[in-house]
């Protein structure tokens, strides 16, 4: 299969500190793949190193078929957006988004095209005469993106692009960056640790923890079948209720124990494995009416209206569990509720945190 | 109300005595000396007033023509050459080299010496029967020649050269400092779009650099414009004027000429030369600041 950009066996380390090894990862043309993960998880390190900023201390690194693990950042055929935008302070957004091209000797006809275009894309021609100090954060943003766009290159990196700018223009900036991909059908790689982001742009999302990617799938699997606890718990907010206990095997199938309480795990998707195991179920999978499945019966602790939907907070068993209901709830803190599980959509995770 | 002028009354003590200081010493002095410009006094102060006479004397004066020229040349190699020989420096320390430390601490240090043991030290160094041409003949290289304090076309120059290797360590400091406050996602930029690395600093990070510019230019000319001792311990203005200075003309006329009048208009003059290339300066700065807060 033709991929854009291959990652064989990397291996990254800062003097004795390895931050990335034996890392493999394939991204296909034109996909948008989100790196996520906390900070101090690699994925910056591993963009740098896709970039060429970083030096590589082993495995190999393929762009549109070539090998660039030794390449200038220039030669690989990328193009980079920073956090901090990293606009040349001193020059107009028209020398800007020049610069580059001028130094690589591209004839000035061709060069004015290219940045015509890209302005036009955009939305930046009135403020081509302007210095950077007299834009705002999110045109800074547009402008550091011009400048990955007159490059015409095939792989654009994200370097935490949003995260210097303020949340209304953060969505914003992120409905036009995802209409700039369907555009363009460029191949970019994103990194992030705003999960909203991963999971709104994402064809495939990576999620990166020490190094490791312990996830790679589209937004919606990683959703609702994380692969681990750590998923499970990384992505989703509020996120996902956890029960520990242990699956049985009985005659009928597998129960869950967890206490004194006891239930079938009939309707679960995957392979349950007798031993201990964590139940994991989202905030709006558990059902107020029509309770087939297990049943938590707990106390209103906390009720959150958020508008569109309301998070209730209730205790179970001495441990606290969010319910996500649409609309307005009528539920009061102190309040008996009685819940249902919906196995169908929950996660089952075995003692090493795998899903079953 | 009666607070408020306690608190008010605090201030203006404290800032009494640099006052009294800056009132007494400093103006005092500077019309003191305006007065004297216009007398014929000698040796001592005298209140015989005779207009411009001595102004007139003073451009008459050839020994104060070429120590003015020499100022020009001198001020505008030293102010320069301190300025790109620092950045230079500075850019090559700021590519991350070993021993950056040990590098800085050897560059700079000779700005923390006097300028009369600079001035010993390089006239040592130029002088011919013992410094380097002396050493590289010896070695073998016979028509070696660095015997610019010699000559009296080239002297200003060998004054220049100990002048650069005492300021420039403090321009590279100052342009180190700001190279470093510089984001270095501009460098991966940068580097993402192929630049190299000189035209990085010529183009991206030089143009960033005015603030710190602008403050050792500043230093730079201050020092230009007193320079004495330099001059007094690598040449003492010769040969004959080939390295006179304004200073020296006027130490000279001060206290070995007896020429109190002729002296104090020379500093007149100094004086004036100062405010007239600061004040231009000084003017677009305040209309800078104005026009920020949008005033004007």
């Amino acid at each position: 299969m033709q991929t854009a950009v291959s990652i064989k066996d990397l291996k990254v380390s800062y003097g004795p500190t390895v931050v990335l090894q034996n890392l493999n990862l394939d991204i296909r043309p034109r996909e948008f793949l989100v790196l996520l993960g906390s900070s101090g998880c690699g994925k910056s390190t591993l963009l740098n190193a896709i970039a060429g900023l970083n030096d590589v201390s082993d495995g190999e690194i393929w762009i549109e078929g070539k090998n660039v693990t030794w390449a200038e950042p220039k030669d690989r055929g990328i193009g980079m957006v920073f956090q901090s935008y990293a606009l040349y302070p001193r020059m107009t957004v028209r020398k800007n988004l020049a610069f580059g091209l001028r130094v690589a000797g591209l004839p000035s006809d061709e060069v004015n095209t290219r940045v015509a275009r890209a302005a036009d894309m955009l939305h930046l021609t009135p403020l081509l005469d302007r210095k950077p100090a007299e834009l705002s954060g999110g045109q800074r943003q547009r402008v550091a993106i011009g400048r990955a766009l007159v490059r015409e290159v095939d792989v654009f990196l994200f370097d935490e692009p949003l995260s210097n700018l303020d949340a209304k223009l953060r969505n914003e900036l992120r409905v036009e960056i995802k209409k700039l991909h369907q555009d363009l059908g460029n191949t970019m790689i994103y990194v992030t640790h705003d999960q909203v982001e991963a999971m709104t742009l994402a064809d495939r999302i990576a999620i990166m923890k020490d190094g490791v990617i312990q996830q790679l799938a589209p937004p919606s699997e990683i959703y609702h079948r994380p692969a681990n606890l750590f998923v499970a718990g990384f992505i989703g907010a509020p996120s996902m209720n956890f029960i520990e206990g242990r699956v049985i095997k009985t005659d009928a199938g597998f129960d869950f124990e967890t206490g004194d309480t006891r239930f079938s795990l009939d309707g679960y998707h995957g392979a349950p494995v007798e031993g201990p195991a964590t139940l994991g179920f989202r905030p709006e999978h558990l059902c107020l009416e029509g309770i087939s499945g297990p049943e938590l019966n707990g106390t209103v602790a906390v009720v959150e209206p958020m508008g569109a939907d309301t998070v209730v907070w209730f205790d179970w068993h001495k441990q606290n569990f969010s319910l996500r209901l649409m609309g307005d709830s009528g539920f009061t803190p102190g309040a008996a509720i009685q819940v249902g599980i919906d196995l169908s959509k929950a996660s089952l995770f075995g003692a090493d945190g795998t899903a079953l | 109300m009666a607070r408020r002028q306690k608190k008010s009354f605090m201030p203006a003590l404290a800032i009494l005595p640099t006052w009294l200081t800056v009132v007494v010493v400093y103006i005092g002095a500077m019309v003191w000396t305006l007065n004297l410009s216009f007398t014929k006094s000698k040796l001592f102060p005298s209140g015989a007033y005779v207009g411009f006479d001595q102004y007139e004397r003073l451009l008459g004066s050839s020994k104060w023509i070429k120590a003015v020229s020499n100022l020009a040349t001198f001020g505008v190699l030293y102010v320069l050459g301190c300025l790109v020989i620092g950045f230079c420096l500075a850019a090559a320390l700021d590519r991350k080299v070993r021993f950056e430390n040990a590098f800085r601490t050897l560059f700079l240090y000779p700005y923390a010496m006097s300028f009369v043991v600079t001035g010993l030290v390089w006239q040592w160094l130029m002088n011919p029967v013992l410094g380097v041409q002396a050493t590289m003949q010896g070695l073998g290289w016979e028509s070696f020649s660095f015997d610019l304090l010699t000559s009296r076309d080239y002297a200003i120059y060998g004054v220049v050269i100990a002048g650069l290797w005492q300021g420039s360590g403090l321009v590279m400091v100052m342009m180190l400092a700001g190279m470093r406050g510089i984001d270095v996602e501009q460098w991966r930029a940068a580097r993402v779009d192929g630049i190299p690395a000189w035209r990085v600093y010529v183009s991206i990070i030089l143009p960033q650099l005015g603030p710190p510019l602008a403050a050792v230019a500043t230093l730079l000319t201050m020092g230009v414009i007193k320079t004495y001792d330099l001059v007094i311990a690598i040449t003492n203005g010769g040969p004959g004027t080939a390295t006179e200075v304004p200073a020296k003309f006027i130490m000279d006329n001060l206290f070995q000429r007896q020429n109190l009048g002729l002296a104090t208009a020379a500093a007149i003059m100094l004086l004036m030369s100062v405010v007239i290339i600061v004040a231009p300066f000084r003017y677009a700065s305040y209309i800078r600041a104005k026009r920020k807060a949008g005033v004007l």
